[in-house]
């Protein structure tokens, strides 16, 4: 059935191809498109997809949370704000996107690993560009001419019983609306630099962004080509969305350099919002941490964690989250690891209480029994009130019986 | 010949349709490991890892007693995660180990992990068990309800899921599936 409607929505949209006019002018705020107009099949398809997502869990409701980044995309978008919808949307990798119809989506692992409101406002703005711009409608102009077609077709039209989120997810964001030409790149971060530096954000935030990115990437490979040279090593599949479809490329940050030495910023100017920004994403960081260590391989994480010192992450919890991201991941090598790290947690202090129960897990897992038992015991004198209390008490039992 | 042709189609397209069989009420015996009362006429199917029963249909809804999985082996789950790539259970793991594992290999399923509650004491059949609670949503934004019961008994890692469908059917069937981890016999 969904099959069916796809086909009739890609019909649909062929026809409207084939019999209708587009603008690729810049979009002006309240405007909307032609109803006999290609643009206006796209916004279809999207406004459909976007009722869809809109009373999803994936979105996250939090109103301080939505209130702060909407309040950062109205700062940078002026007179379109009312035209644009902001959904946050509970996924753990870096990834943003905004479709043609105004709806734009910020996944939770972009908010963890942004560092400032300047580098916020940053990806918001170039998101925004690919809207004012209308590149949705450019890109789809462009495939129509050309074999790509096809995989555009198949897309967009996946989007009636798919989604706009899902296509992303589905094909890593890669030949869809999101993958835009190299040239669209290049104006939507253009365009987007603009418009931060007019609003006083530091452009040379954007340049760092790109760093963390390529840094990331390049963690991601590394750690994927371990991981197939060690079949017994687990591996998720982390990478992101976001570097698929905007490819972290020396000329990208070349470009972006550039623009932030045209504008006469100095590189440690800091944006007085960004305590603002700090607030709030240390309410928010815990959360999206964990998250984000299901999901994402050792050394991304392990990267994206040191990044996190730079915006308060305390001691304790970096070698806490460290530590399970060592845990996790499960060799020798890193069991070892693992522990030195949750070591160094408690000595910090302020970190989550079952520390000392990770600490039993992994000396169990080196088998090392009786460092285990003396760690849970130790969990469960120092939290008698413990929700897992039976539990780990079940595990000490275990560890008695086998000794 | 059309109607033959329309006919043939129709019976192969039939035979790619999962069958499910009528379930009466009454106990059941599963995996020859533990039986459960049935308290309601359900639809069942079974397969190599599976069984399940749906009122609903599967799309809706679903009761699935998972098989026992050994030391070594995967979760049962359709995880799109290479299996040499992904963790296995081992018979010595804690409770909050498999609790990890289960929800890697959930999302390797393609669903997102909205939430998932801490592990909770319950009875399977009076040995102690764990009853762990998700909200997931699919990559189209369809959200569901989950919960997993899971017990190791005789290293042996038994697991019973209720998934259903975030609004109406979790809370409709939530009661049925109370009631059969209940009646669980070893």
């Amino acid at each position: 059935m969904s099959f069916l409607k796809n086909i009739v929505a890609g019909a649909s949209l062929l026809v409207m191809a084939a019999c209708t006019t587009t603008n690729s002018s810049k979009l002006e705020s309240g405007e909307r498109p032609d109803l006999r107009s290609t643009e206006a099949g796209l916004w279809y398809q999207m406004d459909k997809y976007e009722q869809q997502i809109a009373t999803s869990a994936l979105v996250e409701e939090d109103v301080e949370l939505n209130r702060y980044v909407r309040g950062v995309l109205c700062k940078i978008t002026g007179p379109y704000c009312n035209d644009l919808r902001l959904y946050i949307i509970n996924q753990p990798h870096f990834n943003a996107t905004m479709a043609p119809n105004g709806s734009m989506y910020v996944w939770t692992g972009l908010l963890l690993r942004m560092q400032s409101e300047d580098q916020l406002a940053t990806v918001l703005g170039h998101e925004f560009a690919h809207y004012q711009h209308r590149h949705s409608l450019q890109k789809f102009e462009a495939a129509k001419a050309t074999a790509e077609f096809i995989s555009f077709f198949s897309l967009a039209t996946a989007g009636v019983g798919g989604g706009f989120i899902g296509l992303a997810a589905a094909v890593g964001g890669v030949g869809a609306i999101q993958s835009y030409s190299r040239e669209l790149e290049h104006e939507a971060d253009g365009e987007g630099a603009k418009l931060i530096i007019s609003k006083g954000y530091n452009p040379w935030e954007a340049v760092k962004i790109w760093e963390n990115v390529q840094a990331e990437q390049k963690a991601a490979e590394d750690d994927d080509q371990e991981a197939d040279d060690d079949s017994m090593r687990p591996a998720n599949s982390g990478g992101s969305y976001f570097w698929a479809s905007h490819p972290p490329t020396e000329d990208r940050i070349k470009a972006l350099t550039k623009e932030a030495e045209a504008s006469g910023y100095n590189v440690s100017k800091s944006n007085t919002a960004n305590s603002r920004f700090k607030n709030i994403h240390a309410k928010w960081k815990v959360k999206w941490l964990e998250e984000m260590l299901v999901v994402t391989p050792l050394k991304p994480s392990l990267l994206v964690l040191d990044k996190q010192l730079e915006t308060n992450l305390s001691t304790g919890l970096h070698a806490y989250y460290k530590g399970e991201a060592y845990r996790k991941e499960g060799s020798e090598e890193s069991l070892t690891f693992a522990l030195l790290e949750y070591k160094k947690a408690r000595e910090a202090g302020n970190v989550p209480v079952d520390v000392t129960k990770k600490m039993g897990i992994v000396a169990r897992r080196q088998g090392k029994s009786e460092q285990s038992i003396q760690y849970f015991q130790a969990y469960l004198t120092e939290n008698s009130n413990a929700k897992d209390y039976s539990q780990v008490q079940s595990y000490l039992k275990r560890l008695m019986v086998k000794k | 010949m059309k109607k033959l042709l329309l006919l043939g189609v129709v019976l192969f397209l039939a035979g790619c349709v999962t069958s499910y069989d009528l379930k009466k009420t009454g106990d059941a015996k599963l995996w020859s490991a533990y039986s459960v009362s049935n308290q309601e006429t359900l639809n069942e199917t079974k397969s190599e890892k599976v069984i399940v029963w749906t009122k609903y249909g599967p799309i809706l809804e679903a009761i699935q007693f998972w098989k026992p999985v050994e030391d070594g082996q995967l979760l049962p789950l359709n995880s799109s995660v290479e299996s040499d790539k992904r963790q296995r259970y081992q018979s010595d793991m804690t409770i909050s180990e498999i609790v990890e594992i289960y929800r890697e290999d959930l999302t390797g399923t393609g669903k997102i992990v909205i939430s998932m509650t801490e592990p909770e004491t319950v009875s399977f059949g009076g040995k102690e068990a764990y009853r762990v609670q998700s909200i997931l949503s699919d990559k189209n934004g369809y959200d569901f309800k989950n919960e997993l019961i899971l017990s190791v008994i005789d290293d042996k890692l038994y697991m019973i899921e209720l998934t259903s469908a975030a609004v109406h059917y979790f809370d409709e069937r939530k009661k049925t599936f109370d009631k059969v981890i209940q009646s669980i016999k070893i």
